[in-house]
């Protein structure tokens, strides 16, 4: 009995992209299959090799082990093709034909997608809530007046809205100046509470100097006021793909 | 194209291994969707983006309790437990052939003992 298998899609590339000694998710060797303009960047699996993943006994240590060689081929592709539109991890076609029916499908949406995304490259900016503890440090005051513990009380809850307001503010003035720099912006998913922003922007090449001077500036900023951020990337454009399959 | 130099922010948490979390976010819940009867369904993305909620936490969890020594290297592991099936699973082939011989064999002789 042969293994069911099926042809595992890690990017769309333009069409004359070219691709060599690139190893997939289970050893297999990478290729490109052309049609209506694009190429997929692809590999043929052992479906079995995929399947449980999201099984509460599996081994998360694989499911990273397998997002991480995803995102290497993806970098991989992008490096050698200029451009990419990644696929989500787990992905699989029947077969070449149905490969070649998507393209004729959605190359209208992938082309000039793929097109926004050229000599650009994702960057993701993250802000989380470190007042509490600025503030268990910077806050003696409370104890000022141990006589009348109602206007201390006041005082330190108007203080607490004075910066609650300060920092509102430095929030959409940093928004703002960080979408300045970019072509495209995608909302991230929060996942902690303490996370006040989760952005990720398209930025072109040719402004990420002025992207890094803001984020700089920025960071700076927000320390201040106990907010701090965090850059990541550069990312292939994980965010800024067609939707709807 | 060079995509692997991290930038020149003050900062930029840089391409560090323990940012696993930023990379499954960005395969998992990013990417081109493919829905439709050309796809075969072999993971269920809902499923696994839990899977995911779960992991993020657990290895933020896990690298403040020093326990994230299966994130360095577990593909290789697990790509020695597929080995080892298929090894396994070889042998178990060659003993059944062996078995079937020896099975046909005793048909082919109708005096043999046969239960």
């Amino acid at each position: 009995v042969t293994p069911a298998r099926g042809l595992y899609l890690y990017a769309s590339v333009p069409h004359d992209a070219q691709l060599g000694g690139v190893r997939g998710i289970t050893g297999e060797p990478v290729e490109i299959l052309r049609h209506a303009r694009l190429g997929l960047v692809l590999g043929e699996v052992v479906v079995e090799m995929l399947t449980g993943l999201e099984d509460e006994s599996a081994d998360p240590g694989v499911l990273g082990a397998l997002a991480r060689c995803h995102d290497e081929v993806v970098r991989a592709a992008w490096a050698a093709a200029g451009a990419v539109l990644p696929f989500r991890l787990g992905t699989v076609l029947v077969d070449r034909d149905a490969a070649r029916r998507y393209l004729d499908d959605r190359a209208e949406e992938l082309c000039p997608a793929m097109q926004q995304v050229t000599a650009c490259r994702e960057w993701g900016v993250t802000v989380h809530d470190r007042a509490t503890e600025l503030r268990a440090h910077a806050d003696p005051n409370a104890a000022l007046d141990p006589g009348r513990p109602g206007t201390a009380y006041l005082a330190r809850r108007r203080q607490e809205m004075a910066r609650a307001e300060a920092r509102r503010e430095t929030m959409s003035c940093v928004e703002g100046e960080l979408r300045a720099r970019a072509t495209d912006v995608a909302a991230g998913r929060h996942r902690k509470p303490d996370v006040v922003l989760d952005e990720s922007y398209l930025v072109r090449r040719d402004a990420e100097p002025a992207l890094f001077e803001t984020v700089d500036r920025c960071g700076d900023l927000l320390l201040e006021q106990g907010l701090h951020l965090e850059l990541s990337g550069p990312w292939p454009p994980y965010s800024f793909v067609p939707r709807g399959g | 194209m060079q995509t692997r130099s991290t930038s020149d922010s003050r900062y930029a948490t840089g391409h560090r291994p323990d940012s696993l979390a930023d990379v499954l976010e960005r395969v998992l819940d990013r990417g081109v969707v493919i829905a439709g009867d050309i796809v075969v369904s072999v993971v269920n993305v809902e499923l696994l983006t839990l899977k995911l909620r779960l992991i993020v936490a657990s290895v933020e969890t896990a690298k403040e309790i020093g326990l994230d020594w299966w994130m360095r290297d577990p593909f290789l592991s697990s790509r020695a437990h597929a080995l080892e099936l298929e090894t396994e699973n070889r042998q178990l082939r060659e003993r059944l052939d062996a078995l079937e011989t020896r099975l046909e064999a005793r048909t082919d002789q109708p005096d043999g003992e046969r239960s």
